[in-house]
């Protein structure tokens, strides 16, 4: 395998020495340097540099997958603790940036960690976190609410 | 949210929770209409929403074995009521036995409703416990009415008339919308069929209702529009 380095530049000026295999896990670096027009360093305008950075710490880590049973266990843990250490703002950034850089892997793991933590969200919440603004009048709000009136029900429950 | 285009959008609601899905609903006009319109969107949602897959034995089942919502590691298992045996399910809705009556349940918002009488001539009278062999025929089905209201029917496979015992047998569908059981227009007659037990109980698909036959031709009842047919 060769050892190239490739130096992936950030939006904001950020450069990250990088082997070319490594490299190659952003597709749309892939894709450039199987069109021949990569020559040592990339600028990539639509990320900055600490998200490019996380970016990078996963395609490191995932880098060769291997097969086996035990590896894939151990590279699922890995990428749970990896989403454990940002928060919702930086997962959206993430998945940003996992789809500018066609990261496929990424993109997958980043958008299950969004689905999962605004699993008991409610729609204040929602709102919040996704800043998403509030249209319904009171009465459309009441109504759309009363339509789905057992997802409340479940929500407004204690779990056990 | 701006920032979010809709595809990733999607990514992410395609793995949310139903819950998710129906409090994202709740939060503004267009999430609501991108949630409920998005055709890729929809299916997904639909599929969830108003189907899943509930193994129901040919007496009707006392125990379930279930995947409880979102987490499909470990299955669970679960002995219902002796006096309560689950006959059918369809979108979300379950068709049970309870005290030799028939029952349509919401297990999500907790209300049910039991059918009225006067029974099935072919359903026999004494429910669960005989559980003779004409409930096997029964088949429940689940259709939208508009988006918030969804209509059921509980149909009965019986025969009329042989034709010629070996060769032809007509077919009846019986249906009861809630009120009582009453016969449908549509008669079918098609190849005599007297299959294994295991087979003959219908199953749901696309709108309609099918019995496979002996011959493995398949006859098809839609509930809606009541319609038969065999292929």
């Amino acid at each position: 395998m060769s050892s190239n380095k490739i130096v992936l530049t950030s939006s904001d000026g950020e450069s990250f020495e990088v082997e070319e295999v490594v490299a190659r896990k952003l597709q749309i670096v892939g894709h450039m340097i199987e069109d021949d027009c990569v020559i040592n360093e990339i600028p990539l305008q639509n990320v900055t540099g600490d998200i490019l950075s996380m970016v990078i710490e996963y395609c490191k880590t995932h880098v060769d997958e291997e097969e086996s049973e035990e590896a894939q266990t151990k590279l699922k843990t890995w990428d749970k603790e990896f989403m454990k250490k940002f928060d919702l703002k930086t997962h959206l950034k993430i998945i940003l940036a996992a789809n500018y850089l066609n990261v496929k892997g990424l993109l997958d793991l980043v958008s299950q960690t969004i689905a999962d933590n605004i699993k008991d969200y409610t729609p204040e919440k929602i709102r919040e976190v996704f800043g998403v603004e509030n249209d319904y009048t009171e009465e459309e709000e009441a109504e759309v609410r009363k339509e789905n009136a057992w997802a409340f029900d479940e929500a407004d429950t204690p779990k056990p | 949210m701006d920032s979010l285009p809709l595809h990733l959008l999607n990514e992410i609601l395609f793995r949310a929770d139903l819950t998710s899905l129906v409090m994202m609903r709740c939060t503004n006009r267009s999430l609501q209409s991108h949630i409920s319109e998005d055709p890729c969107l929809k299916s997904e949602f639909f599929s969830r929403f108003r189907s899943g897959l509930l193994y129901i034995s040919t007496y009707g089942s006392k125990s379930l074995w279930y995947y409880s919502l979102g987490d499909t590691r470990s299955p669970r298992t679960k002995t219902i009521l002796m006096e309560c045996r689950i006959l059918g399910s369809c979108s979300g809705l379950l068709l049970l036995s309870v005290n030799n009556g028939l029952c349509v349940a919401n297990p999500l918002i907790k209300k049910f409703r039991f059918l009225n009488q006067p029974r099935s001539r072919f359903l026999p009278n004494s429910l669960p416990v005989g559980l003779g062999h004409e409930t096997k025929y029964i088949g429940f089905a689940v259709y939208e009415i508009d988006r918030t209201t969804q209509g059921f029917k509980t149909v009965c496979i019986t025969e009329v008339e042989k034709i010629n015992p070996d060769e032809e047998t007509t077919y009846r569908f019986e249906i009861n919308a809630g009120d009582s059981w009453r016969f449908s227009k549509t008669k079918i007659t098609c190849s005599t069929s007297d299959l294994d037990i295991s087979m003959r109980k219908p199953v749901y698909l696309d709108g309609s209702l099918h019995w496979l036959r002996n011959d493995g031709s398949i006859v098809a009842f839609n509930p809606e529009t009541e319609q038969a047919t065999t292929a």
